[in-house]
């Protein structure tokens, strides 16, 4: 969630314009603005010396610059920071010339008014950013970094590496829905990637969050492909997001955008092509609505396009609670080989969303204590050991941890930084860095999210004996009972709890033994090693395909 | 007739007065220094400046939908933006005097009509 306010710097030589503006954007609650205000341009290039913004908003007309110059004048002194420029609407050709220069866009000061005003200044910084991320984005390099590493140590084919560096096809769509208040209408952007398709369908959830980019998606379409081969299930990787931050919008408007998502992308998904599944800011909810829309578009039920639905309409019994089940399976195995007893272990679990929240309250069933845990709003430590139902309790009244009262409030890394026996990363990517490695003080890392480590952090970690459960093996339980529930869907026939767990169980250990062989034959770590099984059955289909035409 | 629409204004701020009354006062502290700045640039014949402050003062007086103002401060900026200073001293005198009739209406009207309570 974005927490902090957007910096705007308004360049405003109206004084009465200038308290409007300035009042208007006191009065946004989510973004909030923290707004510096000045009356040439000279003074926004002195406040740009000292400090970044966000974005400007920029009267073209200045005492100190010429029209058809200021734009440009401010661009070169500040080529990465968001640009709006406001104009009468008498003088439009010059805001629209500006618009081709490069301004995120344009508003005219005579219709000007909060949502509109707020609206524009969100999407100007969020073009801003796709713009220098789409595919530059650090969660991408750093999967392609990963996949580099493991291809050369296997001697990967040449023309198979430069095949799996980038996604086999990758669609992008500007997707316009209705907001509740009549008459405004929202546009933004979303994505479905499907990284390869040799394997079989493709699968992979579609996530909801503002920091969504092309490269994101890419990113974690190819750690799905991994994830698949490595658990062995018939398929390749893919992942969708929308970028958009759920929490802005009421239930009618996520039902409308998401419809709006399913037909922009209704061509390239299906049960035979590709199956989604709900990732962050997404649930069974979102999947009913995605396949109501794809059913009604077909003219029948089909259960099988998506997985992750509501158990009434097919959604496989476990499927919730998979992922953080399935990190538990590997956790065990971890302890197990490395000696432990879990029952006189302690545990952190950074995150206590789905993953987060089903991973802390099976670690307290089996024995773990478990002393601390985060999200967005605090982190919570109490070495006694915190109470999970509890914990729970006070997030389903209050929606986050902020303010409960059974244990000290520390920050998101202090709690990564705790002495433990195992941390539990079910967060946000790039948590372990090679800035905060060193004062990770754990046994077992287990990466219950996705691409919370980075490569140089990795070798730290390894060189201090921490055994790692990677991403790829260790939060695989949620696609594996996607599988099972598209299984089922396909087949029409449900399995019980106790069927999903038992096969559940049965992948994760196997892929965890598979992996730990491959790590102590190869003289590799974890991630290397699950790196390498899931390319070795990649490679194999590839070149058991061939190349078409 | 008035020189403004403060229903119009309020109804472009989505009916928020506490803001409008307080452009309102911007606007009266700074109308005089707004209105200097454009006679200025008329005894000077500083054609930039005079389509800048011009154009701002009609953005200044168009959030209270005061047109005559309005249309007086237009056409200074359109002598300005056009460097052509025939007729400049006329419209000046215009803009001053709607200008002047628009301040003491408004803030009469900031004195009469009590702000709604909070």
């Amino acid at each position: 969630m974005e927490m902090r306010p957007l910096r705007v710097l308004l360049v405003e030589d109206n004084p009465v314009y200038r308290r409007l503006i300035e009042k208007l954007l006191a009065g946004s609650q989510y973004p909030s603005f923290d707004v510096t205000s000045v009356d040439r341009l000279s003074a926004a290039f002195d406040s740009l010396d000292r400090q970044a913004f966000d974005v400007v908003l920029l009267d073209l007309l200045l005492p100190d610059s010429e029209p058809h110059e200021t734009f440009f004048r401010l661009r070169g002194r500040a080529p990465d920071t968001a640009i709006v420029i406001q104009t009468g609407f008498d003088d439009v050709t010059l805001a629209s010339k500006a618009v081709e220069g490069g301004a995120q866009d344009y508003l005219i000061k005579d219709r000007i008014g909060r949502v509109g005003l707020v609206r524009s200044i969100r999407y100007a910084v969020e073009r801003m950013r796709a713009r220098s991320a789409e595919w530059a984005s650090g969660m991408f390099h750093l999967a392609q970094q990963q996949f580099l590493k493991a291809a050369y140590i296997v001697e990967l084919d040449d023309n198979v590496r430069q095949r799996l560096l980038f996604p086999e096809r990758a669609q992008v769509a500007a997707l316009s829905f209705r907001r509740d208040q009549h008459g405004q209408v929202e546009t933004v952007f979303g994505y479905r990637v499907q990284h390869v398709l040799a394997m079989g369908p493709t699968k992979g959830g579609i996530r909801y969050h503002q920091g969504v980019d092309l490269g994101e998606v890419a990113a974690l379409a190819m750690w799905m492909t991994w994830k698949c081969a490595l658990m062995r299930l018939p398929f390749g990787g893919a992942k969708g997001g929308i970028r958009i931050n759920p929490l802005d919008l009421s239930r009618t408007e996520l039902q409308r955008l998401t419809r709006r998502y399913t037909l922009s992308f209704i061509d390239i998904i299906g049960p035979d092509m590709d199956i989604p599944a709900p990732d962050m800011g997404t649930n069974e909810q979102v999947m009913a609505w995605i396949m109501d829309t794809y059913s009604r578009r077909v003219g029948y039920t089909v259960p099988a396009v998506v997985t992750g639905k509501p158990v009434v309409l097919g959604g496989s019994q476990g499927r919730t609670e998979a992922t953080g089940r399935g990190l538990m399976y590997c956790i065990v195995e971890a302890a197990r080989h490395l000696g432990l007893d879990l029952r006189q272990c302690t545990a952190a679990v950074q995150g206590f969303g789905n993953v987060g929240a089903h991973t802390a309250r099976f670690l307290e069933e089996n024995g773990v204590k478990v002393i601390a845990v985060s999200d967005v709003s605090t982190a919570v430590h109490n070495p006694g050991g915190l109470d999970i139902d509890d914990l729970e309790a006070h997030v389903a009244k209050r929606r986050f941890l902020e303010g409960y009262p059974g244990g000290e409030h520390i920050t998101n890394s202090e709690l990564l930084e705790l002495p433990c026996d195992i941390l539990a990363l079910a967060a946000l990517q790039n948590q372990v860095t090679i800035d905060n490695v060193q004062r990770i003080n754990c046994k077992i890392l287990a990466e219950g999210a996705n691409g919370p480590t980075t490569l140089e952090a990795d070798e730290v970690l390894s060189e201090k004996g921490i055994f790692v459960l990677p991403d790829i093996l260790a939060n695989a339980g949620g696609v594996t009972v996607s599988y099972f529930e598209w299984v089922q869907g396909m087949q029409n026939f449900m399995w019980t709890l106790e069927e999903v767990n038992t096969r559940l169980h049965a992948i994760m250990t196997d892929a965890f033994r598979r992996t730990l062989t491959r790590a102590e034959r190869e003289g590799t770590d974890m991630r290397t090693a699950a790196l390498i099984e899931a390319l070795d059955r990649v490679r194999q289909a590839e070149l058991l395909r061939g190349l078409f035409p | 007739m008035s020189t403004f629409e403060w229903h119009k204004a309020l109804a472009d701020l989505d009916g928020d007065e506490e803001i409008l009354r307080d452009l309102a006062e911007v606007f009266l502290a700074e109308a005089d220094a707004m209105t200097d700045a454009v006679r200025n640039a008329v005894e000077w014949q500083h054609a930039a400046e005079l389509r800048r402050s011009a154009h701002s003062l009609k953005g200044a007086v168009r959030v209270f939908h005061a047109d005559a103002a309005a249309a007086a401060a237009f056409h200074l900026e359109t002598l300005g933006r056009d460097a052509n200073f025939q007729g400049a001293d006329r419209a000046l005198a215009k803009l001053e005097e709607e200008v002047g009739r628009l301040c003491r209406e408004l803030g009469n009207h900031l004195q009469n009509e009590p702000p709604p309570a909070s």
